[in-house]
């Protein structure tokens, strides 16, 4: 008698009145392989969990957002966010498709130069620029966004100590209909202070005007909202024509584009996002259409972070253990958590399982390795009868995981890049303690002495 | 600590399957039970021991003895949560089908 392979005994029961009206399919797709190599080997290799990331699809998306708007516009220039995944790999493609790079920190900066990137190749923004960064960032010509009153003044004072005068450009804030309106950066249009900030650079005499820069949200799955936040821009840079007879240098749109994620209150797992055309016809259109299409046409910068590289990033984790929670439902713990997947938060991240099941699939809970109540990836997702070794795939996981990934409790594992031959190259290893005990220093007094003469005690208390 | 058997009464009247879909005429409500499942229900249902419906898991799947008796516990844990059996006392003077 042929012994048929065992699953834990499980039984669900069936809700009537919840069947699935969209028509979705349900259930799990079992998933052996990432870009075409073996989970269980590149687990094997390079340890789990892994970050998996594909140079073709950072590629493709690059280019499929350089043609959407390049085909509606006869000046557009792509940035990298950095922000958005500043792994040096990840961003190194996206130079070699001819983005910029779009940094917000002078450690973002430095990280870009290293890359090779000149600083007239940089656009400089967020709400913190200190004066060594901003020195550096004159003296090499960066593309200065700036995002406060104080930050020209700081500016104004650099120029004059440098002898010198730097192109600056603003940060405008524009009501585009999202909510909530991100009203924190820049000055606001409305209210003149955007106008008061261009008076100041393009009149006081120390600076010269730059671009226009607008960052509306993220995550906005409205093309609309670009549509009214470009008419606005576009009209505020012709009445700086008329005003103070300059024109600014660049409309920067900023990025916000939505991937194909699943937001955690979203009815529908993931599909709902425009595409990169449905941006660039809302946000081109409404450029060549301000002012009754006789505004000048400047050139546009475009910083889209997560719709470039989400896609493109896999987690591939390992279960540890399987347990029955207080309440029957099933729980799994694997050994990646929000360590590594802060937007675990916001998102419902896709899970696919390396495991064949003919079995009955039950709602489970799935949590990370923390000690910490909090540590969970998806409340409820429906998987079969996992065991300790087998192996679940998140994605997508290409933006903000990893640049907002935290060595809490867990040192950060590896991540590699699947290049376009489909090798698997290690672009950043995994930590090891001294990564996270470098900068720290031990005070004599503290350190252990040699055995048999510990100031500590050494017994065991129990 | 010894497990106190669980009154099978209310899974004499389940209807099952062999494809999995349990049915409980009491309540009206039904279950998807996989197939090691359907082999401890159908077990139990007959009156058969723990050790009886471990042997009989072991002789159809690959597994080992001491995961199927964990695994019953469990599922009988699950039964419970569902309503469809009810613990008794261990000085309980009915019948014992365990």
């Amino acid at each position: 008698m042929i012994r048929k392979p065992y699953e834990r005994p499980a039984m669900v029961r069936n809700v009537v009145g919840r069947m699935n009206k969209a028509g979705l399919a349900s259930g799990i797709a079992r998933r052996e392989s990432v870009e075409g190599l073996s989970i269980e080997k590149l687990c094997a290799e390079y340890g789990s969990p892994l970050f998996v990331f594909s140079e073709r699809r950072i590629r493709s998306r690059v280019r499929e957002a350089r043609e959407a708007f390049g085909r509606r516009h006869p000046n557009v220039t792509l940035c990298c966010s950095y922000k958005t995944n500043y792994l040096g790999a990840i961003c190194a493609i996206q130079h070699q498709e001819g983005s910029l790079a779009e940094v917000v920190s002078g450690m973002e900066y430095e990280k870009a130069r290293r890359l090779g990137i000149p600083g007239n190749r940089i656009v400089f923004n967020g709400p913190m620029k200190t004066r060594d960064e901003l020195v550096r960032a004159i003296r090499e010509d960066a593309i200065l966004h700036a995002d406060s009153l104080d930050e020209i003044y700081s500016i104004e004072r650099l120029a004059a100590e440098m002898n010198t005068k730097p192109v600056v450009g603003v940060r405008v804030g524009v009501d585009a209909g999202v909510h909530p309106r991100w009203d924190r950066f820049g000055f606001d249009l409305a209210s003149g202070q955007a106008a008061q900030a261009v008076r100041r650079i393009a009149a006081g005499g120390r600076l010269t005007l730059g671009g226009l820069h607008c960052h509306i949200g993220t995550y906005i799955l409205d093309p609309g909202a670009y549509s009214k936040a470009a008419k606005q821009i576009a009209e505020f840079a012709a009445e700086i024509e008329k005003m103070f007879g300059v024109s600014p240098t660049h409309l920067d749109l900023g990025g916000g584009f939505a991937s194909n994620n699943t937001l955690g209150s979203q009815y529908y797992a993931g599909g709902i996002a425009p595409t990169i055309d449905n941006y660039a016809e809302a946000i081109s259109t409404a450029l060549m259409s301000a002012g009754n299409g006789r505004t000048r046409l400047l050139p546009l910068l475009i910083e889209p972070g997560r719709a470039i590289v989400d896609d493109a990033g896999t987690l591939i984790t390992t279960v540890v253990s399987s347990k029955s929670l207080a309440n029957g439902r099933k729980g799994v713990v694997v050994d990646a958590g929000v360590n590594l997947l802060f937007t675990a938060w916001w998102y419902r991240l896709g899970i696919e399982t390396d495991r064949a099941t003919d079995g009955l699939l039950e709602e489970t809970a799935v949590y990370g390795p923390l000690c910490m109540n909090i540590d969970c990836i998806r409340e409820s997702v429906p998987l079969p009868d996992l065991r300790p070794g087998d192996h679940l795939v998140v994605h997508p996981v290409g933006a903000y995981a990893f640049t907002q990934s935290m060595q809490f409790i867990r040192l950060r594992p590896a991540v590699v890049l699947v290049n376009e031959s489909g090798v698997a190259e290690c672009i950043r290893r995994a930590e090891v303690l001294d990564d996270l005990d470098g900068p720290e220093r031990l005070p004599e007094r503290f350190k252990p002495r040699e055995e048999g003469n510990r100031s500590a005690p050494t017994s065991r208390p129990v | 600590m010894k497990e106190t058997p669980p009154d099978i009464q209310r899974l004499r009247v389940l209807a099952l399957s062999e494809t999995g879909f349990v049915f409980d005429p009491r309540t009206g409500h039904s279950y998807n039970v996989n197939a090691v499942g359907i082999m401890m229900l159908e077990g139990l249902k007959a009156g058969l021991s723990q050790e009886e419906i471990c042997s009989n898991v072991r002789k159809s799947f690959k597994t080992g003895d001491a995961e199927i008796e964990e695994d019953l516990s469990a599922f009988l844990r699950i039964l419970k949560e569902h309503g469809l059996t009810d613990t008794r006392g261990a000085d309980s003077p009915k019948e014992s089908v365990l």
